[in-house]
C-alpha cells in the first residue's frame, strides 16, 4: 500500500499570496457580499450557529505480522452564520494519528460566503463543488481533485466563484471559475524524482445546465475548461519533467425511476490539448426489495488517455433493529479480476452518536485496484458523534 | 378548490361533528370517510413533529422535523427538514408529484429517489410515505372503498368502525379498519393488514384538540405487530391554509436549507 503525499500547503495557497490582481479581487468579492448583506437588512436572520463532529477510529492493519494498530482522530467544528441574503459557513478540521500530538493537523476545510438572492446563488471561497448522478465515483465531477489517499471519500476543496441561476420548472443555471488550480497530487508518484510544473497560466471554469423533476427525469449537461488533476510525464529538452494536461470536458448525467427501479447514467468525454481523447462513463441502478434491503449496482468505465480500467461496483444498505444500519460494498475490476470487498455495521449508541464497525479486504491481481490505496486486509472500529 | 372553500366545507363538517349526532346513524362509509378526509386534508400546512423511533428492544431514538405540505391541482407537494439530532439536521427530503429527492449536506448534492422509496419506511418510522400521503393531504377516498361496520363505544367516545377495502390491486395492504369518533371525524384506531390478511400495524391517535377551526391529533403512535417497533409523531406545531410560494418545494430550496 502506498499511501501518497500531498503537502499540506499546495502550491496554489502560496500562489494566491503572489497572485496579487486576483487576490485583490476577491477581497472585494467578499466585501460586496458583506455590503449586499448589510444594506438588506435583516430580513431573516439565524444564527451564529455552531455544530460539528468528533471521530475517533482505530483499525488493525492485518497485512502486517505483527497486526498493525492506526488510531486516528478528527474533530470538525462548522461555523454558519446568516445575515439577510448573505451567509458564511466554514468547517474547521482538527486531524491526526493518536498517540502523537505532533502528528495532528489544523486545517480550515472549507470556508465560503454565500449571497442567495430570489432567483439565483452567488458562493465564493473555499469549497466543494459536487456534480453528476453516479454513484460514488461520478465522470462529470471535475471541480475537485480526488484525495487519492481516499478515492471514495471526499474530494479536497478548493477555491471557487460559483454562481447558479435559478429558471422555472427546477431548471438551474450553474458557472464556476476555479482561480487558483489544485491539483489531486504533485508529484509522480512511482518517480518521486521528476520535477513536476504546474501551468503557468491558473484559470479554469465550468458551466452547467440542469433540469430536475422534467417528465419524470433528471438530467444535466456540463463544459469544463482547465487542467487535468493527475500529472503527465512528458521528455523536453530540460529532460523528463510532469505537467498537468490543459483540457476540455464535455459530460451529461441523467437519472430516472423505471417503475419502482432508480436508473442512471452519466458520461464525460474529455479533450486533451495533446494527447488522445477519452470518455469514463458509469451506468447504474438501484432498487429496494420489500424487506428494506437496498441493492445499487454501477458500472464504471475509467480512461486516463493512456489507460482504460472497467469496475463493477455494488452496493448492499439495510435496516437494522430500526436504529441500526448495515452496508455493504464491493469493487470489481474486470480486466485485473481484483476485488475489493467492505461491509460495515453502524450501531446507534445514542441520538447522534455511532459506532462503526468494519472490515475491508483486498485481492489485488496485475496490480489491478491501483486507484484505492487502502490496506489490503484491515479491521477497523470508529464513534462518530455529532453535536 | 380555494382555500376559503376549503375552510367553510371543514368548518361545517366541525357544525356537524358538533352537532349532529343524531345524523350518525345515517352515514354511509363513503360519506364518512369523505367527512375523514375533509377533516384530516388541506390545501397547506406547515408542521414542527419530533419522532420518536422505538425498536422491539425498546431503544429509542428522538427526531425533530419540519414539513411543508401544499396540494396543487393532482400533485401532492412536501418538503421535510430534520431539525435535530445534529447527524441528521440539515437533511431534507422533497416530493413533488411522484418525484422525489434527498438532500444530504454531507453529500452536497441532491439525489433521486427512485419509486420504491414511496412504499418505504418515511424517515425510518413505521409509517410509509404511503401513509403519509393518506392521512395528510390525498386522504383515503381516492384509494379505498369504505364500508360502514357499526358503531361503537371506544374509550368513552362514539365511533364508527369501517372497513377500507383498496381500490386499485397495487396497494400495500389488503385492507385497512378505521375506527372514526364521531365528534370529531378523526380516525382513534386504524388497523393496517398486510397482503397475507394479518395485521401489521396499528395508528392510534390521541390529544385530540381544535387548532384554526379543525381537529386535530396531537399524538399519533404506530405500533409495527409484526416486528414491534413504534414511532410516536407528536405535534409540537401546525398551522393550516397558509400561503406557501411554490418555490418551498424546489430543488434549489432543497438544496439552500432554508
Amino acid at each position: 500500500m502506498t499511501a501518497y503525499s500531498v503537502p499540506a500547503t499546495w502550491k496554489g495557497e502560496d500562489r494566491m499570496k503572489t497572485s496579487t490582481m486576483r487576490y485583490r479581487l476577491f477581497l472585494g468579492l467578499i466585501g460586496l457580499l458583506l455590503l449586499l448583506g448589510s444594506v438588506s437588512g435583516s430580513v431573516w436572520a439565524s444564527g451564529p450557529s455552531i455544530g460539528g463532529q468528533w471521530e475517533a477510529k482505530l483499525s488493525g492493519v492485518l497485512d502486517d505480522d505483527p497486526v498493525k494498530l492506526v488510531g486516528t482522530s478528527s474533530l470538525s467544528i462548522d461555523l454558519q452564520h446568516q445575515t439577510g441574503p448573505v451567509a458564511f459557513d466554514a468547517t474547521l478540521k482538527i486531524a491526526g494519528s493518536m498517540g502523537d500530538k505532533d502528528a495532528f493537523e489544523f486545517d480550515m476545510d472549507t470556508a465560503c460566503l454565500n449571497y442567495m438572492a430570489r432567483d439565483y446563488d452567488i458562493r465564493f471561497g473555499k469549497q466543494r463543488v459536487s456534480w453528476g448522478t453516479a454513484m460514488g465515483l461520478n465522470p462529470t465531477d471535475v471541480i475537485n481533485p480526488q484525495d487519492i489517499n481516499d478515492p471514495l471519500g471526499d474530494k479536497l476543496p478548493v477555491w471557487a466563484l460559483v454562481g447558479q441561476y435559478y429558471l422555472e420548472n427546477n431548471v438551474e443555471l450553474t458557472g464556476v471559475y476555479l482561480p487558483f488550480f489544485r491539483p489531486a497530487i504533485d508529484a509522480i508518484p512511482t518517480k518521486p524524482q521528476i520535477p513536476v510544473y504546474y501551468p503557468e497560466e491558473d484559470g479554469e471554469w465550468a458551466v452547467k445546465i440542469g433540469a430536475l423533476g422534467m417528465a419524470g427525469m433528471d438530467f444535466s449537461l456540463m463544459y469544463f475548461s482547465g487542467y487535468e488533476r493527475m500529472p503527465t510525464v512528458r521528455m523536453t529538452a530540460r529532460g523528463m519533467e510532469g505537467y498537468y494536461r490543459e483540457v476540455d470536458t464535455i459530460g451529461a448525467d441523467f437519472a430516472t425511476s423505471l417503475g419502482d427501479v432508480g436508473l442512471w447514467l452519466e458520461a464525460a468525454h474529455t479533450t486533451p490539448k495533446e494527447g488522445d481523447a477519452y470518455t469514463n462513463w458509469a451506468i447504474g441502478s438501484d432498487y429496494r426489495l420489500p424487506n428494506g434491503l437496498l441493492v445499487a449496482g454501477q458500472y464504471y468505465h475509467q480512461e486516463t488517455g493512456k489507460t482504460q480500467h472497467d469496475y463493477l461496483m455494488f452496493g448492499l444498505e439495510k435496516e437494522l433493529a430500526v436504529i441500526h444500519r448495515g452496508k455493504l460494498g464491493a469493487v470489481y475490476d474486470t480486466d485485473s479480476g481484483s476485488f475489493m470487498v467492505n461491509p460495515e455495521v453502524a450501531l446507534s449508541l445514542a441520538d447522534a452518536t455511532e459506532l462503526v464497525l468494519g472490515g475491508r479486504y483486498l485481492d489485488r491481481k496485475q496490480g489491478g485496484l491501483g486507484m484505492l490505496p487502502y490496506s489490503d486486509k484491515e479491521i477497523y472500529a470508529q464513534v462518530v458523534t455529532s453535536f | 378548490m380555494s382555500i376559503r372553500l376549503k375552510s367553510v366545507i371543514v368548518i361545517l363538517t366541525m357544525l356537524f361533528a358538533f352537532g349532529c349526532g343524531t345524523e350518525a346513524a345515517d352515514l354511509t362509509g363513503s360519506e364518512i370517510i369523505d367527512r375523514v378526509d375533509t377533516m384530516m386534508q388541506s390545501e397547506s400546512k406547515i408542521l414542527k413533529e419530533r419522532m420518536i423511533i422505538s425498536n422491539a428492544a425498546g431503544q429509542q431514538r428522538t427526531r425533530e422535523i419540519q414539513a411543508w405540505n401544499k396540494r396543487a391541482s393532482d400533485k401532492d407537494n412536501m418538503l421535510v427538514r430534520f431539525l435535530a439530532p445534529a447527524d441528521v439536521a440539515g437533511t431534507s427530503f422533497l416530493m413533488v408529484g411522484d418525484d422525489m429527492w434527498l438532500y444530504l449536506p454531507a453529500l452536497g448534492k441532491v439525489r433521486r429517489i427512485a419509486g420504491h422509496a414511496r412504499k418505504g419506511s418515511f424517515m425510518g418510522s413505521d409509517l410509509s410515505y404511503e401513509d403519509m400521503e393518506e392521512l395528510g393531504s390525498l386522504g383515503f377516498a381516492s384509494s379505498y372503498e369504505a364500508k360502514l361496520i357499526g358503531t361503537e363505544e371506544a374509550s368513552g367516545e362514539a365511533v364508527y368502525a369501517l372497513e377500507l377495502l383498496p381500490k386499485a390491486k397495487d396497494l400495500t395492504y389488503l385492507k385497512l379498519c378505521m375506527w372514526v369518533s364521531q365528534k370529531t371525524y378523526l380516525p382513534r384506531r386504524i388497523e393496517y393488514y398486510d397482503q397475507d390478511g394479518k395485521l401489521l400495524k396499528v395508528l392510534i391517535t390521541s390529544n385530540i384538540h381544535a387548532v384554526q377551526d379543525r381537529w386535530v391529533a396531537g399524538e399519533m403512535q404506530i405500533s409495527n405487530v409484526q416486528t414491534g417497533t413504534k414511532t410516536t409523531l407528536e405535534v409540537k406545531d401546525v398551522t393550516f391554509q397558509e400561503e406557501i410560494d411554490d418555490s418551498i418545494f424546489s430543488t434549489r430550496n432543497l438544496e439552500r436549507g432554508r
